[in-house]
C-alpha cells in the first residue's frame, strides 16, 4: 500500500513538469484578433503585414473597445510578425484571429503565398474569416465603428450570420479558400470588405483563380451567386413592369442543378423556385391579382436573364466559382487526370439554361 | 471469464483509435490510385480473417496462443513465434501511442519537450497494462461509454456542416474502378485486426460467435472504414487534403461549434482521441506484456517490471529514431504493410492448430 502511495505520489510530482514553461497568464498576453497582409507602397518589400491587438478591459460595452495595429514591412511574413513582437511587451496569441485579410493589391497579384502561410501555422483557426481588404487591409483594421463592442466583432458578426444577414455577405473560411485554390474544378471566392471612415461595406465579391483575382463582381451579381452557391434565401429583387417598379422579398429559395455533360451540345440546366411577398411599389398602384402575376412574369425572366449573364462572363473569364467541373468529375469515371483535361475542353462549350419560377404569395399587409 | 461483448468493445476500440492516424493517412494518399476499391476489398477479407480466427480461437476456450503452440508446435518454434508476435503487438502500440505524442506537441503543448509528453502517457499506459485481464476489459468498458458517444457527436456533426462537399465524395467514390494496391488493403485491413487481441483475451473472454456478431463487425467496419477515409476529403477538398500532415485533426479544426463553450472543436476532439490512443496501447501492450510473461512458469515480479521497463525503453528509442514526421508515416505505412501478411500466417498457424485439435 505504502508502495501504491509512493508511486502516485511521484506521479503527481510529474505533472507539475506541465506547467512549466507553456502557461503565460491572460495578462501576459496580446490577443490578435485580426491579421492582413498588404503590398507596401512605398518599399520595395514584399508584404507589409499589420496585426490588430485586442486590449483587454473590464467592462464590455458598446464603443469603448480599445486595440492598437501594428505593422511592419518585410519579405516573408514571420519575419514582419517577429519585428512586431519585438515592438510589444507581452506575448502575441494567435488563438483568436478570426479574421485574415488580404490587401486588394496582393490579391491581384498572388494571393498564393499568404494563404499557404495562414494554413501553415497551426495556431491559426482553419474556421478564421477571409476577405479582401479594399483600399488595403491596414485600413480596414483600422475602422472602429462607434457600436463594437470588442476589437474586429463587427467583421466577426457580420461574417458568423450571428449578426446581421445580408445578402451581399458572402462567408468564406480559411480552409475553404484552400480547398477551393487547389482544385482545378472550382475556383475561390473572396467577400470585399471596404474601409469608409467609422464603418465596412461588404457589398461584393472577387472571383479569383488559382492565383489571383479576375473578376469583380457587383453587388447584383454577388446576390445571385449568393443564392447559387451558398443557398442563401433571405433576399431582394427587384423589377419594372405595368410602368412601375416592384420590390420584392424572397423568403424561400430552392435551387436544382441538372447537368447534362455528355450531350451533343452540353448545358447545364438550372431550376430556381422562389417564392416571396412584395415589399414596395414605387408608384401608386393598387396591387390585385393579376399585377402579382405579372410581376412574377417578370423576375421569372429578370433573374434568368442575369443567371444566364453571370454564368457566361464566368465561362469568358475561365473561373467557376459554383463548381461546375467538380460536378463534372463526380459524375465521371475516368482517371483524375483525363477528367481534368476534358474539362478544360468542355467549359468553353458549355451552354446554360436557367429556369425561374416565381410564386408571390401576397401583396403584404395591404393590397 | 467475461462475455463476448468485451470482445467487441476491444475490436471498437482499434476501429476507432486507429481510423484517424495511421489507416487514412495511406488511404488518403492513394485516393486516386484505387484506395476506394480496396477499402471495399478490404471489408470481405478482414471479415473473413475475424471469421477464421475467432471461430478457432474459440475451439480452445480458455488457453492463450502460446499455451495452444505449445500443445502442437515444437519448443523452438514457439518461443521464437511468441517473441515475434510480442514486437508486433508492441510495435502496435507504440506506433499510435508516438503519433499522439507529436500531435500533443503539435497542436496542445508546443513547449513541452516530447519526451517528457511521452514520459507522462507512458505512466497511464504501463500502469493499465499491467493490470488483471479482466480488471482492464473493465475499464474498456467505461471509457469507450464515456467517449464514443462524444466522439459519434463530432462525426455526425462533420457531415452535417454546411461546407462539407459531398461531390469531393462522389468524385473519389467514381475513382472505384483503378485496381487496389497492396498497402490500401493492408491499411484498411486494420481496423478489423482488433480480435487478435484474442490471442492473450481467450484466457478471459468466453467467446460466442453467433452471426449476427458478424453482421455488426462488418456494418461497424463499413461505417469506420469510409468516415475515416472520406471525412477529411469531405471537409478538405480532394485536392487539398493530402497537403495536411494530419487530415483528420485538420478536418475537426474547419468546424465551428457556435454556441458552445469551444468553438474550436480540434481541441475537444484531440482530447477524446487521446483517451482512446492511450487505452488502445494499454490493450495491446497488456497482449504483449502476457505474452512474455508466459516464456516463464512461475510469478516472478521483477521480471514483470523488467518487461515494463523494456517497454518503456523500446518506445523512447522509437521516438528518437523517428527524427521528422515522414520518417514516422514511413514506418507507419511499413508496419501496416508488414502487418497484413503477419495476420495472414497467424491466422494460418491457428486453422492448422484448429484442425489438429478437432482429429484429436
Amino acid at each position: 500500500m505504502r508502495k501504491r502511495i509512493r508511486s502516485i505520489f511521484l506521479l503527481i510530482c510529474l505533472l507539475f513538469l506541465l506547467a512549466g514553461c507553456e502557461f503565460k497568464d491572460i495578462d501576459k498576453r496580446f490577443f490578435v484578433v485580426s491579421i492582413g497582409v498588404d503590398k507596401p507602397e512605398h518599399s520595395k518589400k514584399k508584404y507589409k503585414v499589420t496585426l490588430k491587438l485586442a486590449i483587454p478591459s473590464g467592462s464590455i460595452r458598446m464603443g469603448s473597445e480599445s486595440f492598437q495595429n501594428f505593422s511592419e514591412e518585410s519579405d516573408s511574413i514571420t519575419e514582419a510578425v517577429q519585428l512586431i513582437k519585438a515592438r510589444m511587451d507581452k506575448e502575441a496569441d494567435f488563438g483568436h484571429a478570426k479574421a485574415l485579410l488580404i490587401g486588394q493589391a496582393i490579391a491581384a497579384e498572388d494571393y498564393r503565398d499568404p494563404l499557404n502561410w495562414f494554413i501553415r501555422q497551426r495556431y491559426i483557426q482553419k474556421i478564421a474569416f477571409m476577405g479582401i481588404g479594399k483600399p488595403d487591409a491596414t485600413s480596414v483594421l483600422a475602422v472602429k465603428p462607434k457600436y463594437e463592442r470588442l476589437p474586429s466583432n463587427a467583421l466577426f458578426l457580420a461574417f458568423g450570420r450571428i449578426g446581421v444577414e445580408s445578402q451581399y455577405i458572402v462567408t468564406q473560411d480559411l480552409f475553404h479558400v484552400y480547398r477551393d485554390s487547389k482544385s482545378k474544378e472550382v475556383t475561390p471566392v473572396m467577400p470585399v470588405i471596404e474601409a469608409r471612415g467609422d464603418h465596412f461595406k461588404i457589398d461584393h465579391l472577387s472571383v479569383l483563380n488559382d492565383r489571383k483575382t479576375v473578376l469583380t463582381l457587383s453587388p447584383d451579381e454577388t446576390k445571385l451567386i449568393n443564392i447559387l452557391r451558398e443557398r442563401f434565401n433571405k433576399t431582394d429583387f427587384d423589377t419594372f413592369t405595368l410602368n412601375n417598379q416592384f420590390l420584392v422579398h424572397t423568403e424561400e429559395i430552392k435551387v436544382n442543378e441538372k447537368s447534362h455533360f455528355d450531350e451533343a451540345k452540353p448545358n447545364i440546366e438550372i431550376d430556381l423556385r422562389m417564392q416571396g411577398i412584395v415589399e414596395e411599389r414605387v408608384k401608386k398602384m393598387q396591387i390585385t391579382e393579376s399585377v402579382l402575376n405579372a410581376v412574377d412574369k417578370s423576375l421569372e425572366q429578370e433573374i434568368s436573364q442575369e443567371s444566364v449573364n453571370l454564368l457566361k462572363k464566368f465561362q469568358q473569364h475561365q473561373v467557376d466559382p459554383l463548381g461546375l467541373g467538380m460536378v463534372y468529375a463526380a459524375t465521371h469515371w475516368d482517371s483524375k487526370e483525363t477528367e481534368e483535361k476534358n474539362w478544360a475542353a468542355l467549359y468553353p462549350k458549355l451552354t446554360f439554361r436557367v429556369h425561374t419560377d416565381v410564386n408571390l404569395r401576397s401583396p403584404g399587409e395591404i393590397e | 471469464m467475461t462475455g463476448t461483448r468485451y470482445l467487441f468493445y476491444v475490436i471498437f476500440l482499434t476501429m476507432l483509435s486507429n481510423v484517424m492516424i495511421l489507416v487514412p493517412h495511406v488511404l488518403i494518399q492513394h485516393r486516386f490510385e484505387g484506395a476506394m476499391m480496396s477499402v471495399l476489398l478490404a471489408v470481405p477479407i478482414g471479415i473473413l480473417l475475424f471469421y477464421v480466427f475467432t471461430k478457432s480461437m474459440v475451439l480452445f476456450p480458455g488457453l492463450t496462443l502460446s499455451d495452444i503452440l505449445a500443445n502442437f508446435f515444437p519448443k523452438w518454434f514457439r518461443a521464437l513465434y511468441v517473441l515475434q508476435l510480442i514486437i508486433a503487438f508492441f510495435w502496435a502500440g507504440a506506433e499510435p501511442l508516438l503519433a499522439m505524442v507529436r500531435i500533443t506537441k503539435g497542436f496542445l503543448n508546443p513547449e513541452m519537450s516530447q519526451y517528457v509528453i511521452l514520459l507522462l502517457y507512458l505512466g497511464f499506459v504501463l500502469y493499465t497494462a499491467a493490470m488483471q485481464t479482466t480488471k482492464l476489459l473493465y475499464t474498456v468498458e467505461a471509457i469507450l461509454m464515456f467517449v464514443s458517444p462524444l466522439i459519434l457527436f463530432i462525426l455526425g456533426r462533420s457531415v452535417l456542416d454546411k461546407s462539407f462537399s459531398w461531390v469531393d465524395i462522389t468524385d473519389i467514390a467514381t475513382n472505384i474502378f483503378h485496381p487496389p494496391d497492396y498497402s490500401s488493403v493492408a491499411a484498411a485491413t486494420y481496423i478489423f485486426s482488433g480480435y487478435f487481441n484474442l490471442v492473450v483475451l481467450n484466457r478471459s473472454i468466453q467467446v460466442q460467435l453467433k452471426k449476427r456478431y458478424v453482421l455488426v463487425i462488418t456494418v461497424l467496419g463499413i461505417g469506420t472504414l469510409l468516415t475515416s477515409f472520406l471525412i477529411p476529403i469531405g471537409l478538405l477538398g480532394k485536392d487539398a487534403v493530402s497537403d495536411f500532415v494530419f487530415p483528420w485533426i485538420s478536418a475537426t479544426d474547419t468546424l465551428r461549434l457556435e454556441y458552445s463553450f469551444i468553438e474550436r472543436v480540434m481541441l475537444l476532439f484531440i482530447m477524446l482521441y487521446l483517451f482512446l490512443v492511450l487505452l488502445h496501447t494499454a490493450v495491446v501492450w497488456h497482449v504483449a506484456y502476457m505474452l512474455s510473461k508466459s516464456f516463464i512458469k512461475k510469478e516472478i515480479k521483477v521480471f514483470n517490471g523488467l518487461i515494463l521497463l523494456l517497454f518503456a525503453i523500446g518506445a523512447f528509442l522509437m521516438r528518437k529514431a523517428i527524427t521528422n514526421d515522414y520518417v514516422g508515416f514511413q514506418w507507419i505505412t511499413t508496419f501496416l504493410n508488414v502487418r497484413f501478411a503477419a495476420e495472414i500466417i497467424l491466422a494460418a498457424i491457428l486453422i492448422y492448430a484448429a484442425r489438429r485439435q478437432k482429429k484429436a
